[in-house]
């Protein structure tokens, strides 16, 4: 008879998400939104205020505003050689795909959505290498995102909940369902209605399922989106000492690029990674 | 009061003890080799726990989603992207420029999306 192996509960397992509600040293956390003087958030006087502003929360609406804010910030940058940029971009964007495809194929198929995403990031520094911003677009870039350092850090948090929200709910329907699998398997081969043939496909499915709860499983809300937050305040800062035109800059709208879309891949992940009783 | 805290902590106690029972219910469907009636009920006492879990995590959602400083947040950011986006608008020399901005950059909108079809 097969038994069922041990699953890691779903609400353990993952490294303490408290930790980013304690006071941070350093430049991170609000220490950095402190340094560059970004404004205090002015909260809506009365509900009424905040609905006349607002569409009603829904859970993928917050990603969209902070991607919104993320489009709006590329808007304001420019290439200076559009033809050589695209060129550049294909190349590369190629190589990464295939670096990253070979590397997600090696890992079992983990990662398979992450090729699109890191070719976009890299088309980002790419886009930036060679390209100085004139001062009217860093000004503007400057303001963007010394105002958006406290809204991008609250936000952030409110997207750890959204992201576990799928994540445990993903979780509850993989255990259950490799609950029933193996009963399923372990029926079948009690009334021996099941050739041995039928019996291996049967067992195979109840390991892709335990692989699959495992993929979603280590998907760590708190650490993506404190990722989200972070890489928000070192551009923030890098455009505060910075004068548009260094590397720096570059690196750090990469690196914000890259975690909004590590975020993406593993909400998709904690979506999409089914299976049925 | 930290209320992002409070709620994850509310959340992780209460399901807690939920995230045990499914565990139990799991075990003993998987264990089980006879249909019937007890097999029937480990079963819908499987889904009354799923579904009470998704309760939970939705109720700890919408409660963060609700929380002043979050609305306050969306509202600035909402703003901010509006006025930035304006800004390029009148900056950029060729239109079709921000149309490669958006291409590049526009993991938010494939993300909307895929929730809106996960939700059909």
């Amino acid at each position: 008879m097969i038994t069922e192996k041990k699953p890691t509960p779903i609400e353990a397992a993952l490294p303490d998400p408290t930790s980013r509600d304690k006071p941070q040293d350093g430049k991170k956390g609000d220490d950095a939104c402190d340094e560059i003087g970004a404004p205090e958030l002015q909260q809506p006087v009365t509900p009424k205020q905040a609905a006349e502003n607002l569409t009603p929360s829904q859970r993928d609406d917050l990603l969209k505003d902070l991607s919104s804010y993320l489009d709006a910030l590329a808007a304001l940058t420019r290439a200076e050689d559009r033809a050589a940029f695209d060129a550049a971009a294909v190349k590369v964007a190629a190589a990464v795909g295939a670096l990253t495809s070979t590397a997600g194929a090696a890992a079992g198929g983990i990662g398979s959505g992450v090729g699109p995403m890191a070719a976009a990031s890299t088309n980002v520094v790419l886009w930036l290498v060679g390209t100085a911003l004139d001062e009217r677009r860093y000004s503007a870039l400057r303001e963007g995102t010394w105002r958006g350092c406290r809204p991008v850090r609250v936000l952030s948090r409110a997207l750890e909940f959204v992201l576990d929200e799928l994540r445990g709910n993903r979780l509850g329907v993989l255990s259950s369902t490799i609950a029933w699998r193996v009963h399923a398997l372990n029926f079948g081969r009690s009334i021996r209605t099941l050739s041995d043939q039928a019996y291996g496909a049967a067992v195979d499915d109840v390991f892709a399922t335990m692989d699959s709860y495992e993929l979603v499983r280590k998907i760590d809300p708190a650490g993506l989106t404190t990722a989200i937050a972070d890489s928000h305040d070192e551009l923030a800062l890098a455009v505060y000492r910075g004068n548009g035109q260094s590397a720096e800059f570059a690196i750090a709208l990469d690196a914000f690029s890259r975690n909004v879309s590590e975020l993406v891949t593993a909400a998709h992940d904690s979506s999409t990674q089914s299976a049925s009783k | 009061v930290d209320e992002f805290g409070v709620i994850r902590d509310s959340r992780k106690r209460v399901l807690s003890g939920l995230s045990d029972a499914l565990d139990r219910i799991n075990r003993e469907i998987a264990a089980t080799t006879r249909v019937g009636p007890y097999l029937e009920r480990l079963g819908n006492r499987q889904q009354d726990l799923l579904d009470e879990m998704r309760d939970i995590r939705a109720s700890a959602t919408d409660h963060v989603l609700a929380l002043p400083q979050v609305i306050a947040a969306r509202v600035e950011l909402t703003a901010i992207g509006e006025r930035m986006t304006e800004r390029g608008r009148e900056l950029v020399e060729a239109t079709d420029l921000l149309g490669k901005a958006g291409e590049i950059l526009a993991v938010g909108q494939s993300f909307a999306d895929l929730l809106a079809t996960i939700r059909k």
